[in-house]
């Protein structure tokens, strides 16, 4: 803010002629190209020139600038213009809200809000966007958690059974769920990551996913799979894991077999609940 | 007074910016700008000296492109200081009138015509814009201003700029009108 005043001031002290003579050609050569700088030096010459004719300029500046701007002809000129300029804002009807100029929505914006500065706008509308996206994702985020069902199931040792033969682990699903995760144990192991696929019974695979990370439990390391629920009907399944050894070899490091037996929910209507009551 | 020919201010555009438009924007630019200082200077009829300057540039600029290293800018502003200097000794040269000599017509704009013309261009700026430079200039207290620019929903800065605008168009309508009315 501090140099915007003292080149304005400079600018004044320019058309006063009290401005220091050592700037006098750099600021000179700069009015020669630069179109902002002249204007700003036209728009304090129509200050100084109101301020003349109304008596704002103390006893020198109204000297020196009578010697300097207002002795050449055009300078003159200019008295007369603001002079008729002045003496119509004088006859113009006491102070009151203007009629004619449109009221701007923005007038309840602080001055600093209101400015034409497009590098100021576009980070207001940067910092408005990221606000907004970060809100949305925020929302995005809890209604995702919110309305989704999740049904863990572990498999391995511990939880098979002998079935035709088999050992396999039985895992009855409930009917209403979005998400199942299966819990792999993978025992000591641990690569950089994994992946699993399922196969049907009779070795169709239904899904895989890679570069799953093992966590660490109570009973040992597993990779945990997820997978949506309408995948997994009522049936035989098998899942493998295979370990990332290098960025293209795998290894074989577990393979479980499965059965889904999903649950059904009958809704019924309240009226022949109440007539069983 | 040095004649500019068509060629050679092609030429002078040229040296200015290859780019045409660019080279038009920076030509009117260096006008103003060479007005503004040759007026700082004390030399009267400043946009005719400019003309002058400008003028001269033009007349040398084939050489100039092959010789001069630097700014166009800052040999204009040096052409500048020399025609003020030639239009100051010329002026004092002029013999004073003696007391019997007949008065000649005064070339200057009385404050009557001044006024008509004023009156006329005011007329014909568009409400809105007479409204405003009038509010600015009537309500002169930084509060008052302030209060007017928040009203417009903009800065003290785009208004002063904006006022700025609407009095350099009344300023050229008057000066047109009265150029007019004393030719």
């Amino acid at each position: 803010m501090k140099r915007p005043l003292r080149k304005r001031k400079y600018i004044r002290q320019y058309v006063l002629g009290t401005h220091d003579p050592r700037h006098q050609q750099q600021f000179e050569e700069r009015l020669l190209t630069d179109e902002k700088l002249l204007e700003e030096l036209s728009t304090v010459e129509n200050e100084l020139l109101y301020d003349y004719l109304s008596g704002g300029l103390s006893q020198s500046e109204r000297e020196s600038f009578e010697k300097g701007f207002l002795a050449t002809a055009d300078g003159e000129r200019d008295l007369q213009f603001f002079r008729a300029l002045k003496n119509n804002a004088d006859s113009f009807a006491p102070a009151g809200d203007s009629t004619l100029l449109p009221r701007s929505w923005k007038r309840f914006l602080p001055a600093f809000l209101r400015g034409d500065n497009i590098f100021f706008k576009l980070s207001i509308v940067t910092v408005m966007l990221i606000l907004v996206f970060a809100g949305l994702f925020v929302i995005f985020q809890s209604q995702r958690n919110q309305g989704v069902t999740v049904f863990t199931a572990t498999l391995g040792p511990g939880t098979t059974r002998m079935i035709g033969g088999k050992e396999m682990t039985v895992v009855e699903m409930p009917s209403d769920i979005d998400i199942v995760v299966l819990q792999l144990p993978i025992g000591e192991q641990n690569a950089r990551s994994y992946r699993a696929s399922l196969y049907t019974d009779k070795g169709e695979e239904k899904f895989t996913q890679d570069g799953l990370q093992s966590e660490s439990t109570l009973t040992g390391r597993i990779v945990p799979l997820r997978l949506p629920s309408n995948i997994l009907v009522s049936g035989d399944y098998r899942v493998k894991v295979k370990a990332h050894v290098t960025d293209v070899e795998l290894e074989d490091v577990a393979s479980y077999s499965f059965r889904v037996v999903r649950q059904l929910t009958v809704t019924v209507p309240a009226k022949f609940l109440k007539a069983v009551v | 007074m040095s004649e500019l020919t068509q060629e050679s201010l092609n030429e002078l555009l040229s040296w200015l910016s290859p780019n045409s438009e660019e080279a038009a924007r920076k030509y009117k630019t260096l006008h103003q700008g060479l007005t503004k200082v040759l007026r700082h200077w004390g030399c009267s009829e400043a946009e005719e000296l400019a003309d002058e300057t400008i003028n001269r540039v033009a007349a040398k600029v084939r050489k100039l492109r092959r010789r001069y290293k630097g700014n166009p800018e800052r040999y204009f502003f040096g052409v500048a200081k020399k025609v003020c200097q030639e239009y100051k000794r010329n002026t004092q040269k002029l013999t004073p009138l003696t007391d019997d000599s007949q008065p000649i017509a005064s070339s200057k704009p009385t404050d009557e015509l001044a006024y008509k013309c004023f009156e006329n261009c005011m007329q014909k700026l568009n409400p809105q814009k007479r409204e405003l430079v009038t509010l600015y200039y009537r309500d002169r207290a930084p509060a008052q201003r302030e209060r007017l620019a928040r009203h417009l929903g903009i800065t003290i800065k785009t208004l002063r700029v904006r006022v700025f605008r609407i009095v350099e168009d009344l300023r050229m309508c008057a000066k047109k009108c009265v150029d007019e009315e004393m030719t």
